[in-house]
């Protein structure tokens, strides 16, 4: 009998305070709202970031493989590299002027 | 539950709530600073990396130097177990291909942080990474760093300079003038420390200011003929220095200086000497000092038909100065073509002595080009004594530099103007790209007109028929001057007649100068004991093998029309 009267009333209580609770739910709405965009927008900045620093590892990534190409290509280039290539292995001799010919232009 | 609890509640969380919040503002925004440096200090510490530096390009856009970005490879010993430590040796040897005990004796060395490999190759970071990842090795880490590459080696070595391996800053050449535009040297690297105090993650980099590539105006082809040229010079005469220079006559670029001894930038710390001695040294100048006397007594108008040069010598005081043949009688472009101390002597005798000094100063001796680093300028004094002013019109008792002798013999193949040497072209922005040009700077004229057309055609009858004609060209006209200057020798506290210094500066072709050339030795030996040392002879060996190619190089038509050449 007693915790009929106790469970009746604790009903009576509960259902004020949802009385109570209705009467701000629109406020509620509001912060639960402002709590999704929040993770939202969170989750999306993270993800946009998480990209921004994958993209800047491949800028890296590329830049060194750029100055590694531009380095290769120097070594290549170097004269005295050409130069042992020419005479050595291609057996190519300097210029004799004797036998170049000069020919002349129309203006000359 | 009555509404006043409620509210009272309510009231509570709010105040509560509001006091977060001005807590937050006050960290985040008012004392934002103050917590950043507190949280920097509490849970990450600073390590030195080695920054990159702007790329050095020669006048058609090759590499001379860059950097070269690399990978340090650290770790944390203490935090990995015996087993993590042979397996990572392993592991970064087979990558890296460095011996695997090396890294083992630092990993066991070594509690604390370590350095284990400097200048990876950053191909390798992800497969270290997959290393440290198969391990679990947390406390091995990867750090960015840089390192400085000279693809064409000892190429124009002495030129260029070099960058401290360990601080990353220019410590010779112009990667020493240029620290200010290439940047580089040590910047910091932010590590998250752990609760001992280790670091163990990068958290950032701080970047060095904005950089600068540099165009110089150095051509790497000119310089490579010019050190071939200089490196047959070397083994035929031996000398304890030597250099060869090729200058544009008419911008003052420097084309080439190829200098003996010269190092390798890339292995400098192997080499004791770095001095570049183009710029850096100065040397007595011998007869290549007589055509500017001559100059001026052209101008003035005191030249004499004919000079009487004796015996081969004359007497000033006590003093004996000889020359090198008995010539008797010469005209005064016959002693430029041969080169008589006795007459040059007899013309500056004539001439103000006042107006002799002042006239080399014009020239730009005794004066810094402030070209290059630590650049000599070189010591004319004001003379007072009639020996004086004989030595000083022969080239002894006064010094000059290499690249001081070939702007004043460039200033007589482009009409008569002084200019400055230009070594860098432009400072090219490395973000933006954007190119600041380095204009060509006229010093002054120092020649007239009709000088200039004089001392050209004497100077090339110094090379077709005087001193310099065994190194004359079948196919260009080639003016010139040979200079041989005898060294003090302080044993006998007088100038000594087995060492010299020899010279020969000119230009070529003589009516459009292209190229001023300066060949340099200092002491050569001689190649036959009968053999007389003088510039013209020591030189001949880098003028035969230079100009023809210089000139087929930059597509010159030959302007001597020899009987065997095609036209």
């Amino acid at each position: 009998m007693v915790f009929k009267e106790y469970l009746k009333d604790s009903l009576t209580e509960i259902k004020r305070d949802f009385q109570l609770i209705t009467k701000y739910i629109k406020y509620w709405f509001i912060i639960l709202v402002s709590f999704g965009f929040t993770i939202f927008y969170n989750f999306q900045y993270f993800k946009l970031e998480k990209e921004i620093i994958g993209l800047n590892k491949q800028k890296s990534y590329l830049l060194a493989e750029n100055m590694q190409l531009k380095k290769q290509k120097a070594v290549l280039s170097s004269p005295k590299r050409i130069y042992k290539i020419a005479t050595q292995k291609l057996d190519m001799k300097k210029v004799d002027l004797k036998n170049v010919h000069f020919i002349k232009t129309s203006n000359e | 539950m009555n509404k006043t609890r409620v509210y009272i509640t309510a009231g509570f969380l709010t105040f509560l709530f509001f006091l977060v919040w001005l807590r937050l503002i006050d960290i985040q925004l008012l004392n934002r600073e103050k917590y950043i440096k507190y949280i920097e200090r509490q849970y990450y510490t600073k390590e030195n990396i080695i920054l990159p530096r702007g790329s050095i390009f020669d006048k058609n856009g090759d590499i001379f130097a860059i950097s070269v970005p690399t990978i340090n490879l650290f770790a944390i010993p203490k935090y990995l177990t015996d087993t993590q430590k042979e397996e990572l040796a392993k592991g970064i040897s087979e990558i890296i291909h460095i011996s695997k005990w090396k890294i083992l004796r630092k990993l066991k060395r070594h509690k604390n942080y370590v350095i284990l490999a400097e200048n990876v190759d950053k191909k390798y970071k992800d497969q270290l990474l997959k290393l440290r990842k198969d391990l679990e090795a947390w406390n091995f880490g990867i750090i960015d760093s840089s390192k400085r590459f000279y693809p064409f080696d000892s190429l124009a070595g002495t030129t260029i300079g070099f960058v401290n391996r360990k601080t990353g800053k220019g410590m010779e050449g112009l990667e020493y003038k240029l620290n200010d535009k290439l940047g580089g040297g040590i910047g910091k690297i932010l590590l998250m420390k752990d609760a001992a105090g280790n670091p163990f993650t990068i958290e950032k980099e701080e970047i060095s200011d904005v950089q600068y590539n540099v165009e110089i105006s150095i051509d790497k082809n000119i310089q490579f003929m010019a050190e071939t040229a200089l490196k047959k010079l070397v083994e035929l005469r031996k000398p304890k220095e030597a250099a060869v220079l090729i200058v544009d006559p008419n911008t003052g670029d420097i084309l080439a200086a190829a200098t003996y001894p010269n190092y390798n930038p890339n292995k400098y710390w192997r080499y004791r000497y770095h001095k570049n001695i183009i710029f850096q040294n100065a040397y007595e100048p011998g007869s290549l000092a007589k055509p500017f006397v001559f100059a001026l007594a052209y101008k003035k108008g005191i030249l004499k038909d004919k000079y009487y040069c004796g015996n081969g010598y004359i007497k000033i005081g006590r003093r004996i100065i000889r020359d090198h043949a008995r010539f008797k009688y010469l005209t005064p472009e016959e002693i430029i073509i041969h080169s008589s101390n006795v007459g040059i002597i007899k013309i500056a005798l004539e001439l103000d002595k006042d107006e002799i000094y002042k006239n080399f100063l014009k020239f730009g001796f005794g004066k810094s080009t402030k070209t290059f680093p630590g650049e000599a300028s070189g010591i004319i004094r004001k003379v007072y004594g009639k020996a004086q002013v004989a030595y000083m019109s022969i080239g002894q008792s006064w010094i000059a530099s290499p690249i001081q002798i070939a702007m004043a013999y460039s200033a007589i193949a482009n009409g008569g103007y002084l200019l400055k040497p230009r070594l860098e072209k432009a400072f090219i922005n490395a973000e933006t790209g954007e190119r600041e040009e380095i204009p060509v700077k006229i010093v002054r004229k120092v020649l007239e007109d009709d000088t200039v057309k004089k001392l050209k055609e004497v100077l090339k009858l110094v090379v077709e028929e005087g001193t310099a004609k065994s190194g004359k060209s079948e196919f260009y006209t080639v003016a010139g001057k040979t200079g041989t200057a005898q060294k003090y020798d302080p044993k006998t506290k007088s100038l000594s007649k087995t060492k010299y210094y020899t010279w020969f500066a000119g230009f070529f072709p003589v009516d459009k100068p292209k190229y001023t050339i300066v060949v340099f030795a200092n002491e050569p030996q001689k190649v036959y004991k009968w053999e007389h040392i003088g510039g013209g002879k020591v030189s001949s060996v880098v003028l035969k093998e230079l100009i023809d190619q210089l000139m087929f190089y930059s597509k010159q038509k030959p302007d001597k029309h020899p009987a065997s050449a095609k036209h």
